[in-house]
């Protein structure tokens, strides 16, 4: 018992502080406002800041932030739903291509896991120029095609999602394939073999054998997208250096208004840029986990529920 | 015979496979081509890239570049020149913290912060996960409940009351501080102990346990070297991560930078608090896919050494609650 209690003691109270009080205090930081100490003072000032209590007048300022800018919360869900349709199924087909051991099967479990290795940023900045220099560069030398860039690049004027959203699917399925190849390697072979006694032929098997075998690693996957719907970026920090496009998710809005504000928020970032405080940002998360919460943990108990089971 | 067993795999015939097989090429070539192009820019002057971005390096015009590796040498020059500022509140007030890049820091920070970053984050975990599988305490089950639901609970936002509790500690901007919030047994991986302790005989723990060993010594000497393939995995597994990472850095240790934080800084030619970047970086190619390949070339030689280790037993079983 005393080793147990040693050995737990300090990962325990790490996480108390680092999880429960760290959201304790942001909840009770949403409803307060920051300010500076004196009023002649209005630079980051040695003389610090005052707080006070501020209703929900922070909550109001998100919502209102959330409305104004919804095309955040619609590029959220696309990732989300890309993720689904896309990327998760590609994996898994992937996956079972590995497990079966078909042609060059090694050689491609080390590409896909490629963008997990060399960082997504090399990958964004190579994409990026590859979209915008070497792909018009190739139509012209090719085919004689002009390219002026509209809709197509990823930085400038008119960044395009679609782009962005293609290069997430592109460089997403290392950890996908390494833990769905993981759980597929795990099935007993001999259910297999049974199966292909039956005349189950290769869909048959994937569909009705391996899908319901690992349904429990695909459910967590897809629970966590769902978990992560507002706190994914989308490697959009890389694509614009910290800049505002209109492309941005909400996590990626999150993680940069952290990054750029403070207690205060000066007015020329509030106006220009509609960054929050860190009360005002605080309050976002909450409203954002209060959306996010409910809805993911109804998701997990339909899976429990009608999800195919392993038997 | 391994060999000869796979050149018979009849399922090589298949249409569906061969269709996955040919997706999967385009892939691979899709990741090769820009990776090889990236590369060969990185051997090329501005004026080369300029003339024709497709084409290898002209020996005429990069050479320099190809022999003397001359844009190697000018982002080592240009990240030994950086300097690195970020005011913030603290128990002490606002004070503005500065620090000086030079190669030596940048791969001082990494090491720090990748090299203790992934053993705390591979041990601490799986030493967690043996405590919760193999000591029925009803406190075991708690804990295990308790990772379960954080982990499929999404908290957003959560960064500003972090980093004032960070700064309230005094822990912002200090390895110490990212080292702490890293020692908590949940996440992922947590899970992922766990379904490998729940699995493991209790037989050779208790032959030791007979002969006399302390629980402590159990651990050390018995359970952990059984699971160190896993802890090995997730610890490369990490490592690659924390290599890559440049937005903790830049978050939490913003007058500490990493070598990815360094090259980020580079290839977006601009930083808060940063000084020290020449002109027209942002639109010197050539220079920005040098940066990026000095931060990539060592995590692949790191990777092609240990890649059948990290390819080997990690999986995810379902998590119950």
């Amino acid at each position: 018992m005393l080793f147990y209690v040693l050995v737990c003691l300090l990962p325990v109270i790490q996480f108390c502080i680092f999880t429960f009080y760290v959201n304790f205090n942001s909840i009770k930081m949403a409803f307060e406002t920051y300010n500076y100490a004196s009023a002649s003072n209005n630079n980051f000032g040695v003389d610090g800041i005052v707080k006070s209590f501020a209703g929900f007048k922070n909550f109001k300022i998100a919502w209102q932030t959330l409305i104004e800018r919804n095309y955040m919360f619609k590029n959220s869900l696309w990732l989300f739903i890309s993720n689904i349709v896309i990327t998760i199924p590609l994996a898994l087909i992937f996956s079972f291509y590995l497990c079966k051991k078909c042609m060059f099967s090694g050689f491609f479990k080390v590409i896909l896991y490629m963008p997990n290795i060399v960082s997504p940023m090399i990958f964004a900045l190579l994409f990026q120029r590859v979209i915008n220099l070497v792909y018009p560069e190739i139509m012209e030398q090719w085919f004689g095609k002009t390219i002026s860039g509209s809709g197509l690049l990823v930085t400038g004027n008119n960044p395009s999602y679609g782009i962005v959203l293609f290069f997430n699917i592109w460089v997403s399925f290392g950890v996908n394939v390494l833990m769905f190849s993981g759980a597929m390697s795990g099935i007993n072979a001999s259910v297999i073999e049974s199966s292909h006694l039956d005349g189950a032929n290769l869909v048959q098997e994937f569909w009705y054998i391996t899908l319901p075998m690992i349904f429990s690693t695909v459910s967590t996957f897809i629970i966590l997208a769902m978990a992560g719907i507002f706190t994914n970026q989308m490697h959009l920090f890389t694509f614009f250096s910290g800049e505002i496009t209109g492309l941005e998710t909400l996590g990626y809005y999150i993680y940069l208004t952290a990054q750029k504000t403070d207690y205060v928020v000066s007015e020329a970032l509030a106006t220009k840029f509609a960054f929050l405080s860190y009360p005002q940002l605080a309050a976002l998360g909450l409203l954002l986990t209060c959306i996010i919460a409910p809805i993911t943990f109804l998701t997990r108990k339909l899976f429990d529920k009608y999800g195919p089971s392993e038997d | 015979m391994a060999i000869r067993d796979k050149k018979k795999n009849p399922l090589n015939k298949n249409i569906i496979i061969i269709l996955i097989m040919i997706i999967l090429a385009v892939y691979a070539l899709s990741l090769i081509c820009v990776l090889g192009w990236g590369f060969m820019s990185s051997l090329k002057s501005r004026i080369d890239f300029r003339k024709d971005p497709l084409s290898f390096p002209n020996s005429e015009y990069s050479r320099d570049q190809m022999l003397k590796f001359a844009n190697y040498k000018e982002v080592f020059k240009v990240l030994n020149d950086l300097k690195f500022s970020k005011g913030f509140y603290s128990l002490s007030g606002y004070e503005r913290h500065s620090s000086e890049g030079s190669y030596f820091i940048y791969i001082w920070n990494t090491l720090l912060y990748t090299g203790v970053g992934c053993v705390i984050l591979a041990f601490v975990p799986a030493i967690g996960a043996y405590m919760c599988a193999k000591y029925k305490f009803k406190f075991s089950k708690i804990q295990y409940s308790v990772y379960l639901l954080f982990m499929m609970i999404p908290i957003v936002g959560a960064y500003p009351a972090e980093l004032t509790l960070l700064r309230n500690l005094n822990l912002y901007d200090s390895f110490w501080g990212n080292w702490i919030q890293k020692l908590h047994f949940s996440g992922m991986y947590f899970f992922v102990y766990y379904a490998f302790y729940a699995g493991l005989s209790d037989s050779y723990s208790e032959a030791a346990e007979i002969d006399g060993a302390s629980q402590l010594s159990i651990l050390i000497r018995i359970v952990i070297p059984l699971s160190m393939k896993m802890i090995g995995s997730v610890m490369l597994i990490q490592f690659i991560n924390l290599w890559n990472d440049y937005q903790t850095p830049l978050l939490y240790l913003p007058t500490k930078p990493t070598l990815a934080y360094a090259v980020y800084l580079f290839t977006s030619g601009q930083g808060d608090g940063v000084i020290g970047f020449p002109n027209n970086l942002k639109t010197n190619y050539p220079l920005q896919t040098a940066a990026c390949m000095v931060l990539a070339v060592p995590v692949l030689i790191v990777y092609i050494a240990f890649n059948q280790k990290l390819m080997g037993d990690i999986s995810m079983g379902g998590i119950k609650g």
